[in-house]
């Protein structure tokens, strides 16, 4: 404290205004905030909890549509096909029916219902494909579990590698074979002129993550690679080859 | 198809998780193996050029909906022997 002419007057000392004046690189110092606001969860630790949770669930649904030939291009899209098959089937612990073909299985193998009699599913020319192909989600989340530590990426949904509805001409034009989840052209909802404002609610920054990233991506070591096309090779759907 | 490069062999799994129910509810899985000579890499990932490609697209809903399976006894002998 400092007297002078008669009056106190406080020696306040200035601090911390260099905080906010260093220049740096604004791009940096942008992504660095939009991570630290963003406060992104760890893509092996969701991946864990996620088949934890499945391993708790007394049975689902599954359905899976596999496309497969030759590709031209660096996305992948098959240009050529050689296999086009989707099945739908019901998992209820270890075990999997199947309703066409008529099919139930568990990873070790399955039986099916042809020509009238039961047979073992991979000993038969007509299901043979689905033993192969149609894998179950436990066996390919327990693979991609094993690489998560080593590859384990978040992805936005636009940049998926997957396209198993689309077949490419090889040019810019691509043929999309509809799925059963579109939506139909004429819808029944009603065209009103009142639209009700939406109250906004604070989002967290978790919750504003997953609206950018849900998809966690993996990528399989050389040998799995190779086992994967194995089996594919396996289903005996490049013919002679 | 003779012309398959089975050193050059990439594969991708990703996984969709829904944020609510942190279950998953879509798996998609990427195969590829090059041919010999025509494929496009960068180091070891296929990235172009001819290439063999099978795309897995897995949707899983329903969960803790559904009923227990119940099979036949003929199907059950033969589950049985695996």
């Amino acid at each position: 404290m400092i007297r002078l002419n008669g009056a106190r007057w406080m020696v306040i000392s200035c601090m911390g205004l260099s905080g906010g004046l260093h220049a740096g690189d604004p791009e940096q110092a942008s992504a660095g905030t939009d991570k630290a606001k963003l406060n992104v969860p760890s893509p092996v630790k969701v991946l864990q909890a996620a088949v934890k949770n499945l391993q708790k669930q007394k049975g689902y649904r599954v359905g899976v549509d596999i496309l497969g030939g030759l590709s031209m291009t660096e996305d992948h899209a098959v240009s050529l096909k050689n296999v086009q098959c989707s099945y739908h089937g019901e998992v209820f612990g270890p075990l999997m029916k199947v309703e066409d073909p008529k099919v139930f299985r568990t990873t070790k193998g399955g039986a099916a219902f042809i020509d009238g009699q039961w047979r073992q599913s991979l000993g038969d020319q007509k299901t043979v494909l689905l033993e192969r192909l149609f894998a179950f989600p436990e066996v390919i989340l327990a693979k991609a579990l094993k690489s998560a530590p080593a590859s384990a990426t978040w992805v936005k949904e636009s940049e998926t590698l997957v396209k198993a509805d689309v077949v490419s001409s090889g040019g810019d034009d691509r043929v999309i074979i509809p799925s059963d989840d579109e939506e139909t052209e004429n819808s029944d909802s009603p065209k009103g002129r009142t639209v009700v404002a939406k109250k906004k609610v604070a989002v967290s920054p978790e919750e504003e993550f997953y609206k950018t990233y849900r998809i966690i991506r993996v990528e399989a070591p050389p040998q799995e690679a190779l086992q994967n096309f194995t089996e594919v090779q396996n289903s005996n759907c490049f013919g002679g080859g | 198809m003779s012309s398959l490069d089975k050193t050059l062999a990439n594969s991708y799994y990703e996984i969709e998780i829904d944020p609510k129910t942190q279950l998953p509810v879509a798996i998609n899985m990427l195969v590829l193996t090059g041919t010999r000579g025509a494929t496009e890499t960068k180091g070891k990932r296929i990235v172009g050029g001819k290439h063999v490609a099978f795309h897995f697209k897995y949707r899983l809903d329903d969960f803790g909906q559904v009923e227990k399976v119940q099979v036949p006894p003929e199907a059950q002998k033969i589950l049985a022997k695996n």
